[in-house]
């Protein structure tokens, strides 16, 4: 609700406009929805008593994606963040976050934490720094010599109550998963040279030497069916990818990924045949208004589009309004691009020093063009994308 | 054809007495008003109590180009058989520069808009309104805000405290 102030008291005099600024809380809520940036909707919520008291966090709206940055040892109690959009930082106290080790992926708010302790047994939780909350999850015991070894797969769809996927150690991968809740993990077994995909309730493991997906119903541990590589003239291309977008899947590659050179990439789109013939790679020239964001560090990766900004990321949400972003708002990032983070091997001028430097560049599908996106942080860190949620468990 | 000449025409009344003649495809785009004349059809003659003459002006100004824009895809597509993607594409981004033009008002006017796309049900000029609103906010601190929309802040010290202590980052001063 907007109040009356003295200088509308005049105005009113003069324009019959009484109700001026008596906005009812169901539209301010729509308002509050439409902000991507989190700073700001935390700032409108100290405004004035109505828009607090008539507001929750749970009208936070689509986020912008965000920028975290990862300490390479354990996490400290602030975590960074950084907004393309607005090219700001936040530095966020996440005391949950503290002395815990976070696996790079991040979906759905959460970020995986885990700690190494005697005996390989590694602790796991899920943390969301922004609400500074926990969950935890089961024990898992495995030989692992650090827990740089542990990724999860996670789609940017990811709720509290879905599986939670994780490889674990380098040279013999096994597969776990979990759901919070549960006493334990399930084993699936060796991941070696297979590179592992989540998307709803399906696995999607692609044989890096042969390229081919074989897809997985996860709840009933089985193989639905295998999807040839894309056809390519040259060796088959084996998708480093799989990304999820209103309904259709993405499957990306790329060339070079450490190498200095700029990457170019493909993108895939899976047909499913309808019911004819089988599942199969097509080459899509435009992904449209949509935006891919990548980490190939991780090889984590989700796609924005305006449609799925509306859609899939804001449920139960039933109004005539169309919570989407409108074209303009989506000004700050350029549609039809990938946005991905690389990491660089350091060279002293032919001799290859040990370490990484990250690097956040933009593809541009339709011109083929590579640009670099300066970020503030020191980039020996590891970064990786963060959604910001508010989700209660 | 010469259905548009023989159109219907359809008076909305404002709150204070103004009489606006549009024709039914221009009304239609009010889904109130839609739902008024599916209930009624002999209905021409609508009475809004809750719309200024000044602000309903502007919702139909709204409502015209809209209509207009979409007619003239239409005029393109049956022409051409099909739509041309870069036509399409430009007309898209005309319409959008016109309603970036179209929001170029004051904040009285532009939540007088807001309570009059909602009562009305103008989807796509709610849609407008609202982000435009959202538009005001994004990046600014709570004085700013509350000095946008001529807010005065109600809430005491120790509930402000209360609130920033709850996320502190958020409200520090950007250099």
């Amino acid at each position: 609700m907007i109040h009356r102030s003295v200088m509308e008291e005049n105005e009113r005099e003069l324009r019959e406009q009484t109700k001026t600024g008596d906005l009812p809380p169901e539209l301010f809520h729509h308002i509050l929805k439409k902000i991507p940036d989190i700073g700001s909707f935390f700032r409108c919520r100290a405004v004035c008593k109505p828009w607090r008291f008539s507001t929750s966090l749970s009208d936070l709206g689509p986020q912008f994606p965000l920028l975290v940055k990862l300490n390479k040892g354990p996490a400290s109690t602030d975590l960074e963040f950084y907004s393309i959009a607005l090219d700001k930082v936040y530095t966020i106290p996440a005391p949950v976050c503290s002395g815990k080790r976070l696996v790079g992926q991040t979906a759905g708010g959460y970020m995986l934490a885990c700690q190494l302790q005697k005996n390989n047994v590694i602790n796991f939780s899920l943390v969301n720094p922004l609400i500074n909350r926990e969950v935890p999850l089961p024990d898992l015991r495995h030989q692992v010599y650090s827990v740089c070894q542990v990724s999860w797969i996670c789609p940017s769809s990811f709720k509290c109550d879905d599986y939670i996927i994780i490889t674990c150690n380098r040279w013999h991968k096994i597969l776990a998963f979990c759901k919070p809740g549960d006493e334990r993990w399930n084993i699936i077994g060796s991941m070696f040279n297979k590179r592992c995909f989540y998307l709803k309730g399906l696995l999607f493991m692609i044989e890096l030497r042969t390229g081919v997906t074989k897809v997985m119903d996860i709840a009933y541990h089985q193989e639905l069916y295998d999807i040839p590589p894309p056809k390519s003239e040259k060796s088959p291309r084996v998708i480093r990818f799989l990304v999820e977008s209103c309904g259709d899947i993405f499957g990306v590659c790329h060339n070079s990924c450490n190498k200095r050179a700029e990457p170019q990439y493909d993108v895939y789109r899976l047909e499913f045949g309808n019911g004819e013939g089988h599942p199969s790679w097509v080459k899509v020239r435009s992904i449209g208004d949509r935006i891919l964001f990548l980490d190939i560090h991780t090889g984590h990766g989700f796609c924005l589009s305006e449609n799925n900004f509306g859609t899939n990321f804001v449920r139960g949400f039933i109004s005539h309004i169309d919570n989407s972003f409108r074209s303009c708002d989506f000004a700050a990032f350029r549609r039809n691009s990938i946005y991905f983070i690389r990491f660089l091997g350091l060279k002293d001028g032919k001799v290859r020093k040990p370490g990484y430097v990250h690097a956040i560049n933009i593809y541009d599908i339709e011109n083929d063009q590579t640009f670099y996106i300066n970020s503030p942080f020191n980039r020996h860190n590891f970064v990786t994308w963060f959604l910001p949620t508010l989700n209660h468990i | 054809m010469a259905r548009s000449s023989t159109e219907n025409m359809i008076t909305l009344m404002s709150s204070d007495g103004e009489e606006f003649m549009v024709t039914e495809k221009v009304a239609r785009e009010c889904t109130t008003i839609r739902n008024m004349l599916e209930d009624d059809c002999v209905i021409t003659n609508i009475p809004l109590p809750n719309v200024t003459s000044d602000i309903l002006s502007m919702v139909i100004e709204y409502c015209m180009e809209h209509v207009a824009a979409a007619e003239k895809a239409a005029a393109e597509t049956a022409e051409k058989g099909s739509s041309s993607a870069p036509a399409a594409a430009k007309a898209n981004k005309d319409l959008e520069e016109w309603d970036k033009a179209f929001m170029n008002v004051d904040v009285y006017t532009l939540c007088d808009l807001i309570l009059a796309a909602n009562y009305l049900n103008v989807s796509g000029l709610l849609d407008l309104t609202i982000q435009t609103a959202a538009n005001l906010i994004k990046g600014k601190s709570p004085e700013q805000i509350r000095k946008t929309f001529h807010i005065q802040n109600d809430l005491s010290l120790e509930e402000e405290e209360k609130i920033r202590s709850q996320t502190p980052w958020a409200f520090e001063k950007s250099e």
